[in-house]
C-alpha cells in the first residue's frame, strides 16, 4: 500500500516537474520574443524616419545586402506581425501548462496526504 | 511561521532585487555608451579625413585613416542597417537614449516595489527570530488548569460573597444594637425636651428653610400652605399638620435616622407632634368613631382617619414607596400588624396592658426598620383596619377577627408579642405620650 502510494506520487511527482519544466522553457521564449518585438519596432520606427532612397541593408551571413527601403518596412511590418503570433500563441501555451500544472500539483497534495497517512498507520502498526 | 520559509523568500525577493539592479546598471551604462557616441558623432564630421588606430583581430592596431566622416552605417537591429550621415545618426542614438531612459524609468519602478517587500520580510524575521524588542505574544491554553481555576475563582466568589454577607449582617446588627440602647436612653421626658427644643430651632429657621424642599410643611401652622391647598379645602388645620407628619415619618424611616441628622424632617416631626399634643389629639383619640364608605378615593378618607388619630396613613406611604415584592410578605405583613397595633395602641391607651413595651419596640423598629414594603399597606389602607381594631380593641387584640381579612389579623396578633416591631420614630413618640398620660 505504501509503496504504491509512494510510486504513484513519484510519477505525478516527475509529471509535474516535466510540466513546470516547459512552463519555465515557453516563459523564457516568451521573453524573447518580447526581445525580439520591441528590436523590430524600434527597427521599424527607423526605418519609418528614412527618407526616400535612403540604403537599407539587411545582413545575411557576412554579407550586406542593399534592399529597397520600401521592401524593407514590409519586410520588417512581416516579421512584427509574426512575432506577435507566435506571442500570443505563447501565451495560449503558458497559460494552459499552467493549468496542468495546478491539476499535477493538486494531485500531489492529494498523494502525499495519502502517502503520510499511510506511513502514520504503519508506525502505528508497527 | 517557519523561519527557514521566511529566510528563503527573503532569498528569493533579494535575488529579484540584485537582477533589477543589474539591468539598471546595465542600462545606466548603454546610456553612457549612447552620449559617449553622440559626442563622437558630433566630432565626426568636423574633419575630412580622421588619423585614427584601427582595431585589427583582437590583438593588434593599425594605424589608419577614417575618411567619409559623414557616411555612418547604423545598425537599426534585427540585422537591419541603414546609410545615415552623422547628424542623423546622432537623432537615432538621442531616439535609442530615451528609449532606455524609459527602461530605466520602469526598472526604477520595480525596484520601488521590491525593496519593502524585502524589508517586510526580514522584519519579520527580525522578530521571529527575537532579534528585535518585539515579541509574539503566545498564551497557553491548558484545559485541565483552566478548569481548575474556574473552580478556586468559584470558591473565592462564593467565599467573598459569604464574607460580605456576614459583614454586612453583622453590620446591620451592631446598628440595631447601636442604636437601640442609644434610643432606649430617651427616657419620654428627654424626647420630649428634644422635640421641644428641635420645635424651638424650627421656629427659628422657618421663614429661613422657606425655600427647602420641605417648606410647605413647616409653613402649614400658619396657614401659609399652598402646594397642599387641595387637601387643605378637605381638611382641618389639624388634619394638616398631620398629614406632613405622616410623609416625615417615611422620611425619616426612610434614611434610617436617629433624631439628629435631618433637620428638617425633625422640625417638621417636632412640630406636628406638638401641634397634636398640644392640640385635641388625645382626646380625639379615644373618641372618634368613624365609618369608611367604600369610596374610590382611599386617600382621602385615609387621610381623615389620620387626621383624627393614626398618623400612619399607609396611602402616603404607598405614595412614597414603590409596591415591593411578594417575596417581602411576612415582613409587610408584621410591619402591617404593627402600625395597626401602633394605631390600635394611640387609639386604645388605656387598653394596653404593656404600652412600655410598645415604646421600646417602636423604638427599636425605628432604628432597624429598612425600607418599607408597602404593597401589603396599600390593601390595608383600602382596608380600613384602624376600624376593626377599634372594635375589637375593647375585647383585646387576640380577639380582633372583624370583617375584614382574619389572616392578616391573626398573623398579627401573633407576631405582636414576639417580635420587635418597626415604627416610625413620631409614632413612637406619641405612643410614648399616651404611655405618659
Amino acid at each position: 500500500m505504501a509503496e504504491g502510494a509512494q510510486k504513484r506520487l513519484q510519477s505525478e511527482l516527475d509529471k509535474f516537474q516535466t510540466v513546470q519544466k516547459d512552463v519555465a522553457k515557453h516563459i523564457g521564449l516568451r521573453q524573447q520574443l518580447e526581445g525580439q518585438l520591441s528590436e523590430n519596432t524600434l527597427v521599424k520606427e527607423e526605418l519609418d524616419r528614412l527618407e526616400d532612397g535612403a540604403g537599407v541593408f539587411k545582413m545575411v551571413g557576412p554579407a550586406l545586402i542593399k534592399q529597397d527601403l520600401k521592401e524593407a518596412k514590409q519586410n520588417v511590418q512581416k516579421r512584427i506581425d509574426y512575432i506577435n503570433g507566435e506571442l500570443k500563441r505563447h501565451e495560449k501555451l503558458i497559460k494552459d501548462l499552467e493549468k496542468t500544472a495546478d491539476t499535477h500539483r493538486e494531485n500531489l497534495n492529494k498523494l502525499q496526504q495519502q502517502f503520510q497517512q499511510a506511513q502514520v498507520k504503519a508506525a502505528a502498526k508497527a | 511561521m517557519n523561519p527557514q520559509q521566511l529566510s528563503r523568500l527573503k532569498e528569493e525577493q533579494a535575488k529579484a532585487l540584485t537582477q533589477t539592479d543589474n539591468q539598471i546598471s546595465q542600462i545606466e551604462k548603454y546610456k553612457n555608451d549612447y552620449k559617449v557616441l553622440q559626442d563622437r558623432l558630433k566630432t565626426l564630421p568636423d574633419q575630412l579625413t580622421h588619423e585614427v588606430m584601427v582595431p585589427f583581430g583582437k590583438l593588434a592596431f593599425m594605424p589608419g585613416k577614417i575618411v567619409h566622416t559623414n557616411e555612418i552605417l547604423v545598425l537599426l537591429g534585427d540585422n537591419w542597417f541603414a546609410e545615415r550621415t552623422a547628424k542623423q545618426a546622432h537623432s537615432i542614438a538621442s531616439r535609442r537614449i530615451d528609449e532606455l531612459d524609459k527602461q530605466l524609468k520602469d526598472l526604477k519602478a520595480q525596484r520601488k516595489l521590491l525593496e519593502p517587500r524585502l524589508e517586510f520580510t526580514s522584519g519579520m524575521q527580525d522578530q521571529i527570530e527575537g532579534q528585535q524588542d518585539v515579541k509574539e505574544i503566545v498564551e497557553e491554553y491548558d484545559a485541565e488548569k483552566e478548569r481548575l481555576w474556574d473552580e478556586q475563582h468559584k470558591k473565592n466568589l462564593r467565599k467573598q460573597r459569604e464574607e460580605a454577607r456576614q459583614a454586612s449582617e453583622w453590620a446591620h446588627k451592631q446598628k440595631q444594637e447601636e442604636v437601640r440602647p442609644k434610643e432606649k436612653e430617651f427616657s419620654d421626658q428627654d424626647l420630649w425636651a428634644r422635640l421641644d427644643a428641635l420645635e424651638q430651632e424650627e421656629a427659628d429657621r422657618g421663614e429661613l428653610d422657606s425655600e427647602e424642599k420641605w417648606d410647605n410643611h413647616s409653613e402649614r401652622p400658619e396657614g401659609k400652605s399652598v402646594s397642599w391647598k387641595d387637601e387643605a379645602t378637605l381638611l382641618s388645620d389639624l388634619e394638616k399638620s398631620v398629614q406632613p407628619d405622616s410623609d416625615d415619618n417615611v422620611a425619616d424611616d426612610e434614611s434610617e435616622e436617629n433624631e439628629d441628622d435631618g433637620d428638617d424632617d425633625d422640625e417638621n416631626g417636632s412640630e406636628k407632634l406638638n401641634a397634636r399634643s398640644s392640640q385635641t389629639e388625645r382626646p380625639v383619640v379615644r373618641t372618634i368613631r368613624f365609618t369608611h364608605t367604600d369610596t374610590p378615593s382611599h386617600e382621602i378618607s385615609q387621610v381623615n382617619s389620620a387626621g383624627d388619630a393614626s398618623i400612619q396613613s399607609p396611602a402616603d406611604i404607598y405614595k412614597l414607596y414603590s409596591p415591593a415584592s411578594i417575596l417581602k410578605k411576612p415582613v409587610s405583613n408584621m410591619k402591617m400588624a404593627k402600625a395597626s397595633e401602633g394605631q390600635s395602641a394611640q387609639r386604645k391607651g388605656i387598653n394596653f396592658p404593656n404600652e412600655d413595651r410598645y415604646c421600646e419596640t417602636v423604638v427599636s423598629q425605628l432604628a432597624g426598620r429598612p425600607n418599607s414594603s408597602n404593597s401589603s399597606q396599600k390593601a390595608f389602607t383600602g382596608k380600613v383596619l384602624e376600624m376593626s381594631h377599634e372594635t375589637s380593641g375593647t375585647s383585646g387584640h387576640t380577639a380582633t377577627s372583624s370583617s375584614h381579612n382574619v389572616q392578616d389579623t391573626a398573623e398579627k396578633s401573633e407576631v405582636k408579642e414576639e417580635q420587635p416591631r418597626r415604627i416610625s420614630k413620631f409614632k413612637a413618640a406619641r405612643m410614648a405620650q399616651q404611655g405618659l398620660t
